[in-house]
């Protein structure tokens, strides 16, 4: 065992004006050389548990704080902040509010300048170089698109080279294929030079790959520290804090549960794809007319309204020297109603632009754009409410009451709708933030922040509803709650369009894919059409799911999208249901129900 | 109406944030954006304090002619002049408004030319000054020149921070209104559409404060973790950080040339002391 | 806390420009338009404190006489700073000293209506008083002609003094000055 180098005994921790702990009674210990992921379910205080790790807690934040927490070796209380912050890198989770200056390249040497390291541009340079932010290094911040952001807040903590880094959602806002060279470049730091790594991650997949071990968190405890493959096939215990283990994990399971030989605790489960082949190539393939039937035809888009129609739509940013930077440039789409887009692609493609103009918060510089029948030119913002809704990427930027309740009720008071309070209660009942309504939202967990945005939006009831990242820091329960919250919507809410770089809610989700790649579509189609086609994926910074991948590995009749499509083929013929049309949501909720 | 509408359209909230943008950081390749901060803050000091000794009126247009140039070569950005301008224009007219309101007469003008001659100098050298540094390049010259660092990095601090204020700004009216109502008639002379725009400017105000708190805080956690005040109290680091400040050739020459310039201009104006009035 | 203090001036000069740059609203019946930027003196001093606030605003005036087009109306350089104006602009890094001061004095039962009072004999009376004359001085009138003129402002900063005395009561929990209390009170016991 090597050296411990984060020692917690016996941390609580109060937020100030709040009489709940957020952290009670927390002990942990991480050695010198752990890969660790720490999990838990929004507003379970992982965030709040790696500010320990800096002394952020409790030099920054005058809350209640007891016990001791001792960080390479020095007590957190006596050394400072900055002290810590040289052996101990941080990413935070709203990492906007980390990038301090006004370029790339000056950002990112900011902190091995601070310190003092002669070599302060070469150690910029390089982490630059790593994150593959090169070509960009004399930007300016506020030109970047949001995961270039992300990217920036990593080559920062990485430049400094320390012994701890700690990263808060490392891959959220990011591409799957940025975010499996993030991975790559910290399993290197850990496996080559010995770095100490510690994640908060979302996505069990990637902590199947690259994590040695998992720390769960339930509502400000400690639950426990176990290795990664015991801990992910703790398959009960996770998905009752309503988070999911990989999709492998997650098929194995039902498997053994469907032969009725439900897992003993202990029992180990595949996580990786390779394990899950090994698990199902022994078993046989039942075919049933449900599971290899094509899915059926979705109506013929031309008898269906056109709720967007964009034609040759161009945007340019003008930026400081007076030119123009082309974002999108000539983008062709029609939505119709009815319709779940879900809009692809990698970091900077142009996703966000284009839900912008479509909301009408910024104006196109070109082509012809037509949203619910209205040209968008010379429509006031108040008239476009009713019509459109965009829940912005960063959550803070919609927050403008001081409580979570007015917040949600701006829309409905404003616009003196009938049943207010009800509407009201019932979206906060809905996105589970009755218990918050009196907090400001800008004091919540980042995925707290997250819900109450899309809360917001809900609340307007519009008939195009845009989400930009709607699941980045959201833990996965929470994921399926919204997607069932937007299926009760669609009274009122005729199309919905959600940018994203989630595959498995697009693979659940989505009818309709958009993928974009510097600022033009590139493809248009069902996820059939999509996901088979390898080269477009490449292209675009996509991957594909691990249930994608893992029927493709089998050699099933075709791939598989959710989890109900998959288990079809290795149930049993008379267990097997009548019809596949289950949704992935619908399935996970009966896990939930069936675990509870 | 209509006209109004257009013009507000144009100098939109966007525009201002650009156009604040490009000053403080759009002309770090001119001439004069590539000089040392703390050549043209030394400059800047002779030119801020000198003219108000001087009553000599060659050598003001001298030294106006001079910050014309200056100016042109800076490529300062035509809305600051246009504003500097008006302000120019506007509070001399006024000045004159009032001393003709209180017994003054048309003689009391030329002090007044006088006056702006004076304010112009001044004015035109601040904005062609900073306006060719970016407040990081200001903050580093004024700490090299041995201000304290707290003030130099407030400043640099509040002048690179204000385009995301103005920012948040409009997001924040933006939100309002994007969930709002206007009224539905305008009403007399435009009445409750100016009513619910002061409404909403003033509530405006609460949640950019809440936002500020919260930004003050984090970025004071942002600078905590990334060793800024680990290096505000080292010398070492102090040196380092400055070390990119060099005084080239280029300062040398536009010092020299300025130095010339001037005595010509003591000589000139000496001996010609009136020249246009 | 230094870097706290630092920061939260830093901020609130720029907030103060901000709203300089929000257009000021023309008023029929008295002769000048009401301009957001003295609110935001009044809210600096009530939620900073004397030390931060009066910072704040000399950070303020320096950036302006840098020439950055911050003053109402988009006005800025030294020019607007040494013209007739001189005296209002001056006295706000004073009134913002002294508001934070009696801000802080009765914190503990802090309302409204005392803001507002302390608003309007710092925020209101002093900057006229200072302000006036040096207009006077400058333009060569008499100095009540320039406080008689000065009558004008009143109604409209008396509604921003309340303005601010609202809005800083609110963000009462959040304030700078909150903290400092609340640490005192620590170390004292
Ligand atoms: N600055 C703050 N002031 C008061 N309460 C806070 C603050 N930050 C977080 N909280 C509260 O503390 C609890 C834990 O928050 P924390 O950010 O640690 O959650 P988390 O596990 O990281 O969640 P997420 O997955 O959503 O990021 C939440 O209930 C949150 O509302
Ligand atoms: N305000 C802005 N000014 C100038 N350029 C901008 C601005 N916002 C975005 N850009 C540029 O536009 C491009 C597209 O940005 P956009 O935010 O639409 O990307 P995105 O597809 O949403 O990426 P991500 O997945 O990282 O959020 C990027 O190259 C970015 O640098
Ligand atoms: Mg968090
Ligand atoms: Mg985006």
């Amino acid at each position: 065992m090597h050296e411990p180098l984060i020692e917690l005994s016996h941390v609580s921790f109060t937020y100030p004006g709040s009489d709940q702990p957020v952290l009670s009674d927390v002990s942990l210990t991480l050695h010198r050389g752990d890969f660790t992921a720490i999990i838990g379910s929004n507003g379970s205080g992982k965030s709040t548990l790696c500010k320990l790790f800096n002394g952020l807690i409790p030099h920054y934040y005058t809350g209640d704080y007891f016990g001791e927490s001792v960080i390479c070796g020095q007590s957190s209380e006596t050394s400072s902040v900055a002290e810590l912050s040289r052996k101990v890198g941080y990413v935070y989770q709203d990492f906007e509010n980390q990038l301090v200056r006004p370029t790339v390249l000056d950002d990112v040497v900011f902190t091995p300048l601070n310190y003092g390291y002669a070599d302060y541009q070469a150690r910029g340079q390089k982490a630059l170089m790593m994150m593959g932010l090169s070509n960009v290094k004399d930007e300016f911040i506020w030109s970047l698109s949001g995961g270039q952001k992300h990217l920036l807040a990593l080559a920062g903590a990485l430049a400094m080279d320390p012994d701890i880094l700690v990263i808060d959602e490392p891959i959220s806002q990011l591409d799957p294929q940025h975010a499996r060279h993030i991975y790559d470049i910290l399993k290197r730091l850990n496996e080559d030079y010995g770095k100490t790594i510690v994640v908060i991650e979302h996505h069990a997949e990637f902590i199947a790959d690259y994590c040695k071990e998992v720390v769960l968190m339930d509502q400000g405890k400690v639950a426990w520290k176990r290795p990664t493959r015991e801990a992910l096939s703790s398959v009960e215990t996770l998905l009752g804090l309503g988070i999911y283990p990989p999709q492998v994990t997650q098929a194995a399971w039902l498997d053994l549960k469907n032969r009725e030989s439900l897992p003993q605790g202990g029992t180990l489960l595949p996580v990786h794809i390779t394990e899950g082949e090994k698990w199902f190539q022994s078993r046989q393939v039942t075919l049933t007319h449900g599971n290899i039937e094509k899915p059926p035809v979705v109506t013929e888009p031309s008898i269906q309204k056109k709720v967007v129609v964009a034609e040759d739509v161009r945007l340019s940013y003008r930026t400081i020297h007076k030119k123009m930077h082309p974002v999108l440039d000539g983008v062709n789409v029609t939505l119709h109603s009815g319709e779940a887009v879900a809009i692809i692609g990698n970091n900077g493609a142009g996703k966000s632009s284009l839900l912008k103009l479509i909301a009408g918060i910024v104006k196109p510089t070109g082509g012809y754009l037509n949203v619910n029948g209205f040209s968008l030119k010379g429509m006031s913002p108040e008239r476009m409410a009713g019509h459109v809704s965009y829940v912005y990427q960063n959550p803070e930027e919609m927050f403008i009451e001081d409580s979570v309740e007015k917040e949600v009720g701006y829309y409905v008071h404003a616009h003196r709708l009938p049943d207010a309070e009800e509407r009201i209660q019932s979206v906060l009942e809905s996105f589970r933030l009755t218990g918050l309504k009196d907090r400001d939202a800008r004091l919540l967990s980042g995925g707290q922040q997250r819900r109450v945005a899309l809360a917001i939006g809900a609340a307007i009831q519009p008939s195009i509803m845009l989400l930009d990242e709607p699941t980045a820091n959201l833990d996965i329960a929470t994921k399926q709650e919204m997607l069932s919250v937007l299926s009760t919507l669609k009274s009122h809410v005729e199309t919905v369009a959600i940018a994203t770089h989630d595959m498995q809610l697009v693979a659940e989700w989505a009818s309709r894919i958009i993928v974009m790649h510097q600022g033009v579509v590139i493809a248009d189609g069902r996820k059939e059409q999509i996901f088979e086609d390898e080269r477009l994926l490449e292209r675009a910074g996509l991957l594909p799911t691990q249930l994608m991948e893992l029927s493709r590995c089998l050699g099933l009749p075709k791939i598989c999208y959710s989890l109900d499509e998959f288990i079809s083929f290795y149930t049993p013929r008379e267990l097997s249901q009548p019809e596949g049309e289950g949704t992935a949501w619908k399935s996970s909720k009966r896990h939930l129900t069936a675990s509870l | 109406m209509e006209i109004v509408k257009k013009t507000l359209d144009r100098i939109s909230v966007e525009r201002i944030k650009l156009e604040l943008l490009g000053t403080a950081y759009g002309n770090s390749t001119t001439f004069i954006g590539r000089l040392d901060p703390r050549t043209l803050l030394s400059w800047y000091l002779f030119f801020a304090i000198v003219p108000w000794f001087i009553h000599n009126r060659t050598i003001l247009i001298g030294m106006f002619v001079l910050m014309v140039g200056m100016t042109v070569l800076s490529r300062v950005s035509s809305i600051l002049i246009f504003i500097l301008c008006l302000g120019l224009a506007g509070q001399v007219g006024w000045m004159f408004l009032f001393s003709m309101l209180f017994g003054g007469d048309l003689t009391s003008l030329l002090p007044l030319l006088t006056l702006t001659l004076k304010l112009s100098v001044i004015s035109l050298a601040s904005i062609a000054v900073f306006s060719s540094m970016d407040p990081e390049k200001l903050s580093d010259g004024l700490s090299a020149l041995g201000v304290p660092d707290t003030f130099s990095f407030s400043l640099s601090y509040g002048y690179r921070i204000l385009p995301t204020l103005l920012e948040e700004f409009h997001q924040i009216l933006l939100s309002f209104r994007l969930r709002g109502r206007s009224p539905d008639r305008p009403g007399f002379l435009y009445i409750r559409v100016i009513i619910y725009y002061l409404r909403l400017t003033v509530l405006c105000f609460y949640p950019l404060m809440l936002n500020t708190a919260k930004r003050s805080r984090t970025t004071v956690e942002a600078l905590e973790t990334r060793g800024f005040t680990y290096g505000l109290n080292n010398r070492q680091v102090k040196k380092m950080r400055l070390s990119y400040l060099k005084l080239g050739m280029l300062d040398l020459y536009f010092i020299a040339f300025s130095i010339l310039y001037i005595i010509w201009l003591f000589w000139f104006g000496l001996k010609f002391p009136s020249i246009l009035y | 806390m230094k870097t706290k203090e630092m920061v939260f001036a830093a901020l609130f000069a720029a907030f103060i420009g901000v709203l300089g740059l929000i257009p000021p609203i023309p008023l029929g019946f008295i002769p000048v338009p009401i301009t957001a930027q003295t609110l935001g003196v009044m809210l600096a001093g009530c939620f900073l404190g004397r030390k931060t606030a009066g910072l704040s605003l000399i950070l303020f005036i320096v950036l302006v006489s840098l020439g950055l087009p911050l003053l109402s109306g988009g006005r800025g350089g030294l020019s607007a700073i040494i013209g007739p104006g001189a005296g209002y602009i001056l006295s706000w890094p004073i009134a913002a000293f002294c508001i934070g001061f009696m801000t802080e004095k009765v914190w503990g039962k802090l309302k409204t209506w005392k803001l507002f009072m302390i608003n309007f004999v710092f925020g209101v009376l002093l900057v006229s008083l200072i302000g006036a004359p040096v207009m006077a001085l400058v333009t060569n009138t008499s100095i009540w002609a320039g406080l008689i003129g000065a009558l004008a402002f009143i109604p409209g900063d008396c509604i921003k003094a309340l303005i601010a005395a609202i809005v800083a009561v609110q963000l009462k929990t959040i304030s700078p000055i909150e903290d400092k209390v609340h640490r005192s009170l620590n170390t004292e016991i």
